[in-house]
Formats: structure tokens, C-alpha cells, sequence
């Protein structure tokens, strides 16, 4: 067997693996698409582009969408700057570092339900003890906190993943660079903005990326916190398209809807990439 | 204009700089010369400030910076690597540390011309360091040195990550850009040629400890120890006895040198020479080429001696030869 052919059946089994559940999936949910399936009417028959023009003119998903991408600029903005904070804090010679390394990485390694039912309970209108302090608000049942809270309970977990990215980042920069912009008569902060951040640019705009294409997907703790609610506040699309498929049974709208986004998520993700090469 | 009083440091169990004491002149091109791990780059650490003395103290310009930062110190530093920001353009390098002290934009622009003249990198201000070559990034490394006036200039080792040809090509930019300058330079390198092309005085260390200060040619000619006569310069250590002012191994040898008691004559290979006479006979063990001379390992009286020859004429290894010593040679005391 030539080196190529054992290569591939090496990956063969792989291979076989994610084209079941990773490329099945997708072509049926773009086949579907095509069609007007519902559980209510399961009938394979193509219509068209129909569902995606339906899609763009259904005020809900434009909702949804909108509000996704307010929670996602709000949840990706706070997570970089307050995992660059804390990766910088890290970064120090502080007392006991490894057991602020162990705090710090703590929620990244609980399950984002779990995360919900924690947050559900500490910010409980009656039981929660963040609920009592702050004078009995009802923080997932009021619509003016309801995205607010939402996004601050992500937050608290994505920065723990952000913080070690970016440590990692920041003590694999070359200390030279640094060291000279001191002796040019540069104070640590100047040092900061103007060496440390552009050199650390790769990995942030990597982590923007990732950040982006988790927060665009939140739907655990939507499920677990709010159920879009109160009212459609905290409607987020990818619960919004969970909704549409297996509460209002409509599977190809649900599946046009979830191109459109896959779609916007890749425009974004090579705006990011294109802006990243830019500079 | 640089002093160190009675400077100590350690690193955990390592004790990198023990007790040092220097004082370079003003204008002064001054080397720490040693190999790696000897404590001259910690001591160029602690007159930047990036290293804090755990004991006596750093004087610049006759002030004790030991409290001062890097940036509030009068200094000026280029590193191995180099250092630039590859985010900045050349001119942008360049002007950083002119625009951190809040100069007007059209003064910036002037004296970053005059300092990219200065290094020839004139038409490169636009261009990002990886766009440059590694001899045109230390050129601007050093005008971004320059460009804060400093009092003093110091060297990382800015010479050891180029090849060779750009490397002596460089060393020659650094000394004439001294001496137009006057700027007091503290150098750290292990390479000991650059050392004696480039140096008005040497220190010599060796475990944290000064060894010899003096000029190049008194490191070179006089070496105080066994190890700066093995350090500096390629030569043979031949153990023995000073003797009123002759060198004794066994009998008499035909050498001149200072001091008494046992010690080590130091011959090195250019002070050799093969003559039909010489005091010793010996036989050739190996023959190197080295483009402008050939090197000969001699095997005489359980020495092995190294001559330096013209290509032209050289005995083949295996060939008996005898060799003319040197009139007067060096002579480094046992303990030395």
C-alpha cells in the first residue's frame, strides 16, 4: 500500500465519522430548507428559495437577530476586555498564583447549564442573595435587566477561557520589545497599548472569532434562564430557530433560518479574518 | 559617568554578579567581556534597571538610579534581537521614543531624518522591520537608541545574531558612529575580537567576578589570570616556573618574563615561528587552513603548541619541525 492510500485509510474511519454526523445534518437541513416540511405536513417536495425569503421578511427572526447581535457584541466586548484585564493581573508576580490560576479557570469548567441553574438561584427575585441585596429586582423577569443579566452570566463564564488564551498569549510575547519600549522613556501603560497590545493582536483577533461563533450559538442558558422571556426579550436566534423547528414544528423554515445564520456568522468571521491580515 | 560600587546579585541559588566594582569614563567605549552565564549582561540589566542590585549601588551621571525605572534613566539600549515593533514602520520606530517625549511632529520628522542618515538607512522609512534585513534592523535599533540623546548607550550583544560579513561591516558603523557621538558605550559581548576591535578599556568576568579590566592590548598581552589568557586571544598555557626573569620548565627556556615562583608562560601561535635552530623539536600533528594563514599543531616535549604560518611552504602533519620561541612572552602566576 503506497504512503498516500494508508494515509487515507487511516483517516477513513474519521472521515466516515463526521460526514455522518457532522455532513449529513447539514445537507439535510439545506435540503430541507428547499421544501415545506413541517411535522404537520412531512411532504419532501421542493418549493424553492421561498423559506429564505420568508425568513427575511418574518419581523420575529429579524428581532432575534437583532437582539443576537446585541448580545453578542455585548458578551464578546466584555469578555476581552475583562479576560484582558485578569490575563494581565495573572501576568504579574502575584502571592499564591496557582491557586488564582485555579479560580480564575473554575467556570470554564462547569457545564453552561449548570452555570444557569448557579445564576438562576443566586439572582432568584425571592431566594437569591444578589436578588436581596439589589432591593428584590427581578433580574430575568424584568425586561430591563433581562439581556443585561443574561449576557453578565456568560460573561462570567466565557472570561475564564478568554483570561488563559490571552496569559498564554501574553508569555509567549518576546520580552525585548517590551524592554525597549521602557528605555525609549515608555511608562508601563504606554508600554501597554502601544507594544504589548499589537503584538498580542493574533491571538485576540483568533479569540474574537471563537467568542463570536460561541455567543452567536447561545442557547443553554437561554434555555435555562429565561426561555426568551419576559415577553421576547431575551429571544435570542438560535433559541428563536429551536423554538420555530420543534414548538412550532416547522422544520424547513427553522432550517432556511439556521443558512441565513450560518451564512451572516461566515461574513463575519471573514470580516475578522480580512481586517486581522489588514493590519 | 557609569559606576557600580560593590554590586550584587543572585538569582535564587545562582549568584550572577558578586561584589563588582567599575567606573567607566565619560565618552568611554567600555566591553564586559566573558562566556555565557558569567554575569555580564546581568550587569548591563542592572545599569538599564531592568534588574534591581540586591546590594551597593548604580550611579549614572554621578546620581544612584538604583530607585529609577528604565524610563526615567538616561540610557539608551540595543538588544540581541533587535527589539523593533513590527507593528511600526522604520519611521515609526524610530520616532517612538521622540513622540512618547511629546515632540512637535515637524521635529520628530527632522531628527528621525538626521538619525536614519546617520545609520545609512535613509529611503527605508517607510518599510516594517520584516521587510528589512537583519543588519538594517539593528541599524535602526541603534538610531532608535540614539534618538532620546542619551548619556549613555548599551549593547546587548547586537552583533551576534548577524553572519559575519554584515557583522564586521556593522562593528566598523559602531565604532565610527562612538567616536562622531562621544557617547559613553557599555557593550556586552562574549565574542573576544569584537571586544579588542571595538574597546578603549575591557573587564573581563568570569562567575559573576571581574577578572582584568584594562585596555585591549593589557587583556591581550598581559592577561592577569589563566583563564583571561585562555579566554582572550588562542594560545597554549605551558606550565612552569619564573626563574630571575627567565621561564623554567625543566631547564632554562630562552624567555624573558616577569615575576617568580611557579605560574604559566602563555605562547600564542602568531609569537611562534619555525627555525632550523629553535629551542624546540617537535613534530606536526595537524595542519588547518584557515584562508589567510595556516595553523600548526606541533607536538614538542609532551606540549602541544599552536604556530601560525603563511599558506605557502607549511610541513605536512607527521613532518619533525623546530620552533624559535618568543624573546619575551606573558607569564601568569599559578592561582592567577
Amino acid at each position: 500500500m503506497g504512503e498516500r492510500r494508508f494515509a487515507w485509510a487511516l483517516a477513513l474511519p474519521g472521515l466516515l465519522v463526521l460526514a455522518g454526523v457532522v455532513g449529513f445534518p447539514l445537507l439535510y437541513a439545506l435540503f430541507l430548507s428547499f421544501t415545506r416540511y413541517t411535522f404537520l405536513s412531512p411532504s419532501y417536495a421542493l418549493s424553492g428559495p421561498g423559506r429564505f425569503a420568508e425568513a427575511l421578511g418574518d419581523p420575529y427572526f429579524l428581532h432575534a437577530l437583532g437582539l443576537t447581535a446585541l448580545y453578542v457584541a455585548l458578551t464578546v466586548g466584555l469578555t476581552l476586555v475583562l479576560g484582558l484585564l485578569l490575563a494581565v493581573l495573572l501576568h504579574q508576580n502575584l502571592p499564591l498564583k496557582g491557586f488564582h490560576y485555579v479560580v480564575v479557570g473554575l467556570p470554564m469548567l462547569v457545564a453552561p447549564v449548570g452555570v444557569g441553574l448557579i445564576w438562576k438561584m443566586i439572582l432568584h427575585p425571592e431566594l437569591g442573595i444578589l436578588a436581596y441585596l439589589f432591593g428584590g429586582v427581578d433580574f430575568f423577569g424584568d425586561v430591563r435587566y433581562a439581556l443585561l443579566s443574561l449576557a453578565l452570566v456568560d460573561v462570567w463564564q466565557q472570561v475564564s477561557f478568554a483570561a488563559l488564551v490571552l496569559l498564554a498569549g501574553l508569555r509567549s510575547l518576546p520580552r525585548e520589545p517590551l524592554e525597549a519600549a521602557y528605555v525609549d522613556g515608555a511608562t508601563p501603560f504606554q508600554a501597554f497599548l502601544r507594544v504589548t497590545l499589537p503584538l498580542l493582536r493574533p491571538v485576540l483577533v483568533v479569540l474574537l472569532i471563537l467568542q463570536t461563533l460561541t455567543e452567536v450559538r447561545t442557547y443553554d442558558l437561554v434555555y435555562v434562564l429565561t426561555r426568551g422571556g419576559p415577553g421576547s426579550a431575551t429571544d435570542l436566534v438560535s433559541y428563536f430557530i429551536y423554538r420555530k423547528a420543534f414548538l412550532g414544528l416547522d422544520l424547513s423554515g427553522a432550517s432556511a433560518m439556521g443558512y441565513l445564520l450560518l451564512l451572516l456568522t461566515l461574513l463575519l468571521v471573514a470580516a475578522y479574518y480580512r481586517a486581522m491580515t489588514r493590519l | 559617568m557609569v559606576e557600580l560600587k560593590g554590586v550584587h546579585k543572585r538569582f535564587g541559588p545562582v549568584r550572577a554578579v558578586e561584589g563588582l566594582d567599575l567606573r567607566l569614563r565619560e565618552g568611554e567605549f567600555f566591553t564586559l567581556l566573558g562566556p555565557s552565564g558569567c554575569g555580564k549582561t546581568t550587569t548591563l540589566r542592572l545599569v538599564a534597571g531592568f534588574e534591581a542590585p540586591d546590594r551597593g549601588e548604580v550611579l549614572i551621571g554621578g546620581e544612584v538610579v538604583n530607585p529609577l525605572p528604565p524610563e526615567r534613566r538616561p540610557i539608551g539600549m540595543v538588544f540581541q534581537h533587535y527589539a523593533l515593533f513590527p507593528n511600526m514602520t522604520v519611521f515609526g520606530n524610530v520616532a517612538f521614543p521622540l513622540r512618547l517625549r511629546r515632540l512637535p511632529e515637524g521635529e520628530v520628522r527632522r531628527r528621525v531624518g538626521e538619525l536614519l542618515e546617520m545609520v545609512h538607512l535613509v529611503g527605508l522609512e517607510g518599510r516594517y522591520p520584516k521587510e528589512l534585513s537583519g543588519g538594517q534592523q539593528q541599524r535602526v535599533a541603534l538610531a532608535r537608541a540614539l534618538a532620546r540623546e542619551p548619556k549613555v548607550l548599551l549593547l546587548d550583544e547586537p552583533l551576534s545574531a548577524l553572519d559575519a560579513r554584515i557583522r564586521e561591516e556593522l562593528r566598523g558603523e559602531l565604532k565610527r558612529l562612538q567616536g562622531e557621538t562621544g557617547l559613553t558605550t557599555l557593550y556586552v559581548t562574549h565574542d573576544q575580537e569584537e571586544a579588542l576591535a571595538l574597546s578603549d578599556r575591557i573587564a573581563v568576568m568570569r562567575e559573576g567576578r571581574l577578572e582584568q579590566l584594562g585596555t585591549p592590548k593589557e587583556v591581550y598581552e598581559e592577561p592577569a589570570t589563566a583563564f583571561v589568557a585562555g579566554f582572550v586571544g588562542s594560545g597554549v598555557l605551558v606550565p612552569g616556573e619564573a626563574r630571575e626573569g627567565l621561564f623554567h620548565r625543566g631547564r632554562a627556556w630562552p624567555v624573558r618574563v616577569r615575576g617568580e615562583g611557579r605560574g604559566y608562560l602563555l605562547l600564542r601561535p602568531e609569537r611562534l615561528r619555525l627555525d632550523q635552530g629553535g629551542f624546540l623539536e617537535g613534530r606536526v600533528v595537524l595542519a588547518t587552513y584557515l584562508g589567510s594563514l595556516v595553523r600548526l599543531e606541533v607536538e614538542a616535549e609532551g606540549l602541544f603548541l599552536k604556530v601560525d604560518l603563511p599558506p605557502e611552504g607549511v610541513p605536512a602533519p607527521g613532518e619533525r619541525v623546530r620552533l624559535a620561541l618568543p624573546p619575551e612572552a606573558p607569564f601568569v602566576p599559578e592561582g592567577g
